[in-house]
C-alpha cells in the first residue's frame, strides 16, 4: 500500500474510530460519514464552494444542534495550518447560514489523536484565533467581510478533542452499552 | 415503482438530513414488512448507529414475544463490518445494506461465517427475495424465516439459493420432486439459524407424506416422521401462526394430527388469525373438550354485532366469540363446575321446540320450594315414557327447567344442558368444540337460525370441511348442504 493509500485508510479509521467514540458518549448521533453520504456531511460557504466535513451528527440532550467532525487521525503536530482553514470554513459555512436567513447553530468539532500549536493551544477556539485564520483564507468568504459578531459566535460553538489510541479502552464496554441499547429499544 | 435502492438513492439527495433519515427509514421498514406482513416493526430514533438499531422485530404472540434488532449500515463489506460484529453479535441482529454494495466481498463472507448467529444482507438482495410472489406455506415460512432467523452473508449471488428456495419449495414439495427439495433444504441449513431450519423441514416433511410421498425418501437431515409430534407442534405453531394468512385448509389438516385442546391452552395467548381459526376448524374432529360455559358480553363501541365467529386463547384457554356471546372451552368439567345462577333458566314451553331433535336422558326442573330431577332409565329417553308438559304444568306456573341431560343420536354420548351455570358439559367422554357449541348456542341463548348457520359455515370453512356432514349430524340437527 502507497503511503497516500495509508494515510487515506488511517484517517478512515480514524474517522470511523472517532463517531464511534462519540456515539458512545450517548451525547450525539453520528449517522453521516463522509465516505457514505458526503452529501450530508457538507455544507456550502460564502464563496459559494461545497466543503465536506469527516463527520455529521447531532446533540441528543435538550439542544439539538447538529454538529461537524474533521477527524485527524495525525501523529504529529503539524496541523496548524490545515486548522485556521478549517476554522476559516467554520466561519464562512456559519456566515452563510445567517445571510441566508437561517442560523441553524451548528456546532464544530476537531478530533485529534495529536496536540498542535502549544503555545497558543488556550487560545485556538477563541474569535481572535477565528479572525486571523479567516484573515490567512479571505477568499473563501467571497465578497463578504469579516463579522467580529459571527465570529464570537463561532467561537461559541467550537470544540477541539483530543484522542487517544487507548481511548478504546476507556469507552464503555459492550455490556453496559447493551444495557443502554435494551433500555432504548425496549424500555427496560 | 421504482426498486428499492433507488428510492433510499432519492431520500439520501435531499437537503434535510432529517428529512432523508425519515424517508430511508420508511422505504426500508416498508421492504421489512413485505417479507414478513406479520413481523412488527418498530422503528428507533436512531439511524445507522454504531450501537442502537434502527428496527426492532417482533413475532410471535405468547408472553415471551422473540425479537431480532436491525442496523441499518451503507455498506456491510469488510473491515467496516468486523468491528459491528465483533461489538453487537452476542443479541443476533441483521446488518443490512442501503446502498449498492460494489464488489461483493469474500472476505466479507469469511468474517460473517465466524459469526454464524448473525445475518449481513442488502436491502436490494432482500427485495429480490420478498417480490418473489408466492403465498404458499413453505415459500411464506421462508419469507419470514429470513428476518427473524436469517444467518451468514446473503448478498448477490450468495443470495440466489434462497430466492430459488422461496419460488419453487411448494411447487417441488406437490410434485414430490426431490433434488428440488433437496435444495432448499440445503439452503435453509445454509443461511437460516437451525431451530428455523428444522421447524420448516418438519412441515416440509409432513407436507411430503400428505402429498404421497414416502417418509423415508424425503431428501432432509432429520429423522423422518410423518406427523408432528405435540412437542413439535408447541414449539412450532407460534411461528406458524404467526406467518401470514395461509387460507390452505390441507395444510392446517396435514399438521393437526397431534393436536389437542391442551395444546392449544400451552399457546397461553393468542389473539385471533385467520391461521388460528383455520388451525382449530381443521381439527374440530381432534380437538375434544369436556365442556363449555357461555357468557353474554358487553361489545365495544367498534364491534360489529354481525362479524363472523373466531377463535382465540385467553390466559391458556381457548374461546369462540360468536357474536355477543363467548364460549370457553376447558378440559375438565372442575373448570366451569363453581359457576351457578348465571344462565336464564327457561320454562319448558320456551325450549320445547328446539328440544324436538334430541333424545332427552333426563331433566331437572326447580319450582318455588322444590326441585324435581328425573332420568331415564331405559335406551328409549324420556320422551318415550313420560310427558314433559304435564311434568312441568303439574309444578306449576313457576317451573323452571335447571338443567336437560341429552343423548347424541348412535352413541354412547350423553352432554348435560346447564341452564342455571350457563355450561354445556360433556357426560363421560370428551367431545368436540363443535357440537357443544351449537348446542349451547341453541338451547342456552336460543340463538337464530343465521346464527346457527353463521357458526356451521365458519366451522367448515364455508362447507369444505366435513362436520355437520355425517349421519348423526345431519339427524340431530336436520342439517344439510
Amino acid at each position: 500500500m502507497a503511503a497516500g493509500e495509508q494515510q487515506q485508510e488511517k484517517g478512515r479509521e480514524g474517522a470511523y474510530f472517532a463517531r464511534e467514540w462519540l456515539e458512545s458518549t450517548t451525547r450525539v448521533h453520528v449517522p453521516w460519514v463522509v465516505y457514505e453520504a458526503e452529501q450530508m456531511t457538507t455544507l456550502t460557504l460564502l464563496n459559494g464552494k461545497h466543503e465536506s466535513w469527516d463527520l455529521a451528527g447531532y446533540f441528543t440532550g435538550e439542544k439539538k444542534n447538529q454538529f461537524y467532525a474533521e477527524v485527524k487521525a495525525y501523529s504529529s503536530d503539524n496541523q496548524g495550518p490545515k486548522y485556521r482553514e478549517y476554522l476559516t470554513d467554520c466561519y464562512s459555512a456559519t456566515a452563510k447560514m445567517i445571510k441566508d436567513g437561517i442560523d441553524r447553530e451548528c456546532e464544530f468539532m476537531w478530533i485529534t489523536w495529536h496536540p498542535f500549536s502549544m503555545g497558543a493551544w488556550t487560545k485556538l477556539c477563541d474569535a481572535e484565533t477565528i479572525e486571523e485564520a479567516v484573515k490567512q483564507h479571505s477568499h473563501k468568504l467571497g465578497d463578504d467581510e469579516y463579522d467580529p459578531e459571527i465570529g464570537k459566535k463561532v467561537a461559541d460553538r467550537l470544540w477541539l478533542i483530543v484522542l487517544s489510541e487507548r481511548q478504546e479502552e476507556l469507552m464503555m464496554n459492550r455490556e453496559y452499552l447493551g444495557h443502554i441499547r435494551s433500555y432504548i429499544t425496549r424500555g427496560v | 415503482m421504482q426498486n428499492v435502492s433507488s428510492q433510499i438513492q432519492n431520500a439520501l439527495h435531499q437537503a434535510s438530513p432529517e428529512a432523508a433519515i425519515r424517508d430511508v427509514k420508511q422505504v426500508m421498514a416498508r421492504e421489512l414488512q413485505a417479507l414478513d406482513p406479520k413481523t412488527e416493526i418498530k422503528s428507533t430514533d436512531y439511524f445507522n448507529h454504531t450501537f442502537v438499531p434502527d428496527f426492532v422485530l417482533n413475532w410471535g404472540a405468547g408472553s415471551e414475544r422473540p425479537t431480532r434488532d436491525v442496523y441499518l449500515r451503507f455498506n456491510i463489506d469488510a473491515p467496516l463490518i468486523q468491528r459491528d460484529l465483533l461489538s453487537l453479535h452476542e443479541e443476533s441482529p441483521a446488518f443490512i445494506s442501503i446502498a449498492t454494495t460494489g464488489s461483493p466481498g469474500g472476505q466479507t463472507e469469511t468474517i460473517a461465517a465466524e459469526y454464524d448467529n448473525c445475518l449481513l444482507s442488502s436491502a436490494a438482495t432482500l427485495e429480490g427475495i420478498s417480490s418473489e410472489d408466492s403465498r404458499t406455506p413453505v415459500s411464506q415460512m421462508l419469507k419470514s424465516s429470513l428476518l427473524q432467523g436469517g444467518k451468514g452473508y446473503l448478498v448477490g449471488e450468495s443470495a440466489i439459493d434462497v430466492q430459488r428456495a422461496v419460488s419453487h419449495a411448494d411447487s417441488a414439495l406437490t410434485t414430490l420432486d426431490a433434488p428440488e427439495v433437496s435444495a432448499t433444504v440445503r439452503a435453509m441449513n445454509d443461511h437460516f439459524s437451525r431451530g428455523f431450519s428444522a421447524r420448516i423441514e418438519r412441515v416440509m416433511q409432513v407436507l411430503w407424506v400428505s402429498q404421497g410421498g414416502d417418509a423415508t425418501d424425503f431428501p432432509g437431515t432429520l429423522e423422518s416422521r410423518s406427523v408432528l409430534s405435540p412437542d413439535e407442534l408447541i414449539e412450532i405453531l407460534p411461528f406458524l401462526l404467526s406467518l401470514e394468512d395461509i387460507s390452505n385448509i390441507e395444510f392446517w389438516r396435514n399438521l393437526g394430527e397431534n393436536i389437542s385442546l391442551r395444546l392449544l391452552q400451552d399457546l397461553e395467548n393468542w389473539p385471533t388469525s385467520a391461521n388460528l381459526n383455520l388451525l382449530v376448524n381443521a381439527n374440530l374432529d381432534r380437538i375434544k373438550t369436556k365442556g363449555v360455559a357461555l357468557d353474554q358480553v358487553d361489545l365495544n363501541l367498534f364491534d360489529d354485532p354481525d362479524a363472523p365467529p373466531y377463535w382465540d386463547i385467553q390466559e391458556s384457554q381457548l374461546h369462540l366469540r360468536c357474536s355477543e356471546i363467548d364460549l370457553r372451552f376447558v378440559d375438565d368439567r372442575r373448570k366451569t363446575a363453581h359457576r351457578s345462577d348465571i344462565g336464564r333458566t327457561p320454562q319448558w314451553s320456551e325450549i320445547e321446540s328446539r328440544l324436538d331433535q334430541y333424545g332427552i336422558e333426563g331433566i331437572e326442573f326447580a319450582s318455588p320450594g322444590s326441585k324435581t330431577r328425573i332420568k331415564s332409565n331405559t335406551m328409549d329417553g324420556l320422551r318415550e315414557s313420560t310427558d314433559m308438559r304435564a311434568l312441568s304444568d303439574a309444578l306449576g306456573n313457576l317451573a323452571r327447567v335447571i338443567s336437560v341431560e341429552l343423548r347424541l343420536p348412535d352413541s354412547r354420548d350423553n352432554v348435560e344442558i346447564d341452564f342455571d351455570r350457563s355450561a354445556v358439559d360433556a357426560v363421560g367422554a370428551a367431545l368436540s368444540p363443535h357440537l357443544l357449541a351449537h348446542l349451547g348456542l341453541d338451547l342456552l341463548y336460543q340463538a337464530s337460525q343465521k346464527t346457527l348457520e353463521d357458526l356451521r359455515a365458519f366451522m367448515t370453512v364455508s362447507h369444505s370441511l366435513p362436520w355437520w356432514k355425517d349421519k348423526k349430524m345431519k339427524r340431530m340437527w336436520g342439517y344439510s348442504d
